[in-house]
């Protein structure tokens, strides 16, 4: 090696040093709730779900996997009362929820709709992102669908999943409605 | 004429040429774009003593989007000059030209640097005529005005044609079509092994600033190892720094703790879903739109260079366009790799087409082509270059600046910033860490549904039409309620048109400019700023 490689060595060298101080030797500031709360999801909690809504996008399939209706509609959780966390006196907030579906048939030939109302709250649990309801609901049916299933069903056991403030799920009891909603839940979006 | 003066003329006019395009009116074109405003906070950021990485708690939330080198080499360049305190940094219209000037008239030198390294490298590998035509065309073609932005691509790319520079000077092969040059024997001479290495750094360096540069390795390789002789120790020299350099991005963030942060931000930056308007398509479209001249001969110049067996023009563009096509999140400024490699195949092209014309006609007559597209050129560039689009911009910057409260000791002032994603972050590195002004913000673009609240009684405003659309979207947030509560209670104490595309017409140049601020969220038309304190 002569001398001007030697030196231009000598320089490439220190300057890879500057760029590996100058990458490493500084003063940190390794704090991150705001991005790890992105990629992991903080956890929820009752004022995080109070007064979500939102709609239903849902398919509901026939015994062969076959699409068979499209549910559409609106849901909604709100508080009883003003005050969101408020709680009654068995420690249970005291929260509402109430959805209307649309169930059209994948031809379009037919049409019915269910409105879910009086919601009764029988616990509520969090799961880090995740917010898990059970209760029961009055359901009501209207128009020309009354030969597969009651006009008014009344505490029909329900399951309502609230998955990142960002998604619904609604498992509605099975045996309750007569398989009305088939063997899968009723999906949602918020917003 | 002596040679040697003849040579350093024609060395002159491209360089001058450069300086022209590159550093005339920084401050009034192209606008600023959004991402200069990043680059700087994160050079801010380094010579405050914080390092090349933004908190990931008090940060730009995109944390782990690129790596260091470009924030490294900015604040390294601007800590030399003293900057920013050398300029005695104030809130007014002027103070912030100043502060935009300096880094601005940086990237302007090192278009000037990388006009002269396109001379020396076609000057090396091809002819004089070949190296003069090409740089000429990178000093002066209408689309050269993007290197003057402050941006990792007008940063990586001394260190890039640096890079292949080196690898052409390497002596082992035979392959060299200027034999004059090959075998001229120089004092500065210096060893392969050096020279190898030294071309890996600078590829390793342009790597260590944007990940996509790493498309040119098969082309700098290829030349490492057929100018080396078909040496495999040499590919071998060559690949450690090309390969260790950029690893201290991932490597950084396994020591701090934060390798999942950096895995998540690596593959969110690759995976960004293409819109209507930021496809591969999209950018090669707006790319012809901005010069068609360069883009029409250098294509045609690269095919003719492959006809006649010479790949490496090819080779330079084609790994980073089958990049950036399966990459499909791509715009214009994206492909400023390919410039280069566009300017030499068109001189190829075009001294081609010169030695057909000298043969049947005056030699003299053979200039005309180069001449024509030169004056050409020189009109278009002037046109845009002489425009003043950011007039209005420093306005709005000075007034948010002296809007907010200066604090001693870095306290948090008790003003919150709110507007549109481009003015919020935009305004931010000077207002945070030129004038010690620390406030708050909510960024509506990345808090889309508002979760974050007002945490100051004091809040400001900025007014303009993407900030009034994104308040007045039907949410479901008390915060939003709350920010529109302190917005209708707030007064207006200054507004401005931004002029920045008041220019634009149906003719070409000035039908481009659109494109200048393309994706990046820029609000044109009026910009009020509002403050309830």
């Amino acid at each position: 090696m002569n001398a001007l490689s030697s030196i231009v060595f000598g320089v490439a060298l220190l300057g890879l040093t500057l760029v590996v101080n100058g990458t490493f030797n500084h003063k940190y500031d390794n704090s991150r709730p705001l991005t790890q709360e992105k990629i992991e999801q903080r956890p929820v909690n009752v004022t995080d779900i109070m007064n979500l809504k939102g709609n239903i996008i849902s398919l509901q399939y026939n015994d062969s996997s076959v699409p068979e209706w499209i549910l559409s509609g609106k849901w909604q959780i709100a508080p009883k009362t003003d005050n969101n966390t408020n709680t009654n006196t068995t420690g249970k907030p005291e929260i509402k929820f109430s959805s209307t579906i649309t169930m059209t048939s994948i031809d379009g030939t037919k049409t019915h709709k269910h409105r879910l109302t009086d919601f009764k709250l029988l616990n509520i649990s969090f799961q880090n992102s995740t917010a898990i309801i059970n209760g029961t609901i009055s359901l009501v049916t209207s128009e020309d669908d009354f030969g597969l299933i009651d006009k008014d069903l009344e505490n029909v056991p329900v399951g309502i999943t609230i998955m990142n403030a960002n998604t619904i799920r609604i498992d509605i009891d099975n045996n309750s409605v007569k398989q009305h909603f088939g063997s899968l839940p009723i999906y949602g979006k918020i917003g | 004429m002596n040679k040697k003066v003849k040579k350093y003329i024609l060395i002159m006019i491209p360089l001058i040429l450069s300086a022209y395009s590159h550093l005339w009116n920084p401050l009034g074109f192209p606008s600023i774009h959004i991402d200069e405003g990043h680059y700087m906070r994160r050079a801010m950021l380094v010579l405050e003593g914080m390092g090349p990485q933004e908190s990931a708690n008090t940060g730009y939330p995109r944390t782990y989007d690129h790596p260091y080198f470009g924030q490294l080499f900015l604040a390294g360049a601007l800590g030399l000059l003293g900057y920013p305190a050398s300029l005695n940094p104030d809130s007014d219209v002027s103070s912030i030209q100043a502060l935009h000037l300096v880094p601005r008239i940086l990237m302007g030198l090192l278009a000037v640097l990388d006009t002269f390294l396109l001379f020396k490298i076609t000057e090396r590998r091809y002819s004089r005529t070949i190296a003069v035509i090409a740089s000429v065309l990178f000093a002066i073609m209408p689309i050269t005005w993007v290197f003057r932005r402050v941006s990792l691509e007008a940063i990586l790319m001394p260190f890039l044609l640096t890079s292949i520079l080196f690898a052409l000077f390497v002596r082992g092969s035979k392959n060299i079509q200027n034999k004059a040059l090959l075998n001229s024997i120089s004092k500065y001479e210096m060893s392969n092994n050096v020279l190898i290495f030294l071309s890996g750094i600078f590829l390793g360096l342009a790597i260590y600033t944007k990940i996509p540069a790493f498309t040119m390795i098969p082309l700098v390789g290829t030349l490492v190892f057929f100018y080396s002789g078909k040496s495999l120790k040499s590919i071998g020299i060559w690949f450690i720094p090309v390969i260790t350099l950029p690893l201290l991005w991932p490597l950084y963030s396994v020591l701090v703790g934060q390798s999942d942060l950096w895995a998540y931000w690596v593959f969110w930056q690759s995976e960004r879903d293409p819109s209507e308007t930021i496809t591969f398509a999209s950018a090669l479209t707006n790319f012809f739109k901005l010069d068609p001249i360069i883009t029409i001969l250098g294509i045609s110049g690269i095919v003719y260079s492959a006809i006649k067996k010479d790949f490496l023009p090819l080779m330079w563009i084609s790994p980073v366009l089958i990049f950036s096509y399966l990459i499909e999140w791509v715009q214009y400024f994206h492909l400023l790799y390919v410039f280069p490699a566009m300017c030499l195949g068109s001189a190829i092209l075009v001294d081609y087409a010169q030695k057909i014309i000298a043969k049947h006609c005056h030699p003299i007559i053979s200039y005309s082509i180069i001449l024509s597209i030169t004056g050409f050129a020189i009109v278009i560039t002037s046109m845009l270059i002489n425009l003043d689009v950011n007039s209005s911009y420093y306005n709005v910057y000075a007034t948010i600046a002296q809007q907010i409260p200066s604090t001693s000791n870095k306290v948090q002032t008790n003003v919150t910033v709110i507007g549109s994603h481009f003015w919020v972050w935009d305004s931010y590195w000077i207002t945070q860490y030129v004038l010690d002004k620390p406030h708050y913000l909510i960024d509506p673009h990345l808090d889309s549904k508002f979760k974050k609240q007002v945490q100051t009684n004091n809040v400001l405003f900025v007014d303009d039409p993407i900030f009034l659309k994104s308040i007045s979207r039907k949410i479901n947030s008390e915060n939003l309620n709350k920010i529109r509560e302190i917005h209708n209670n707030s007064v207006e104490i200054a507004s401005f048109i931004d002029n920045v595309t008041s220019h634009t017409t149906d003719s070409y140049p000035y039908n481009g400019l659109p494109i200048m601020i393309s994706n990046e969220g820029h609000p044109t038309g009026k910009v009020a700023i509002r403050k309830n304190y």
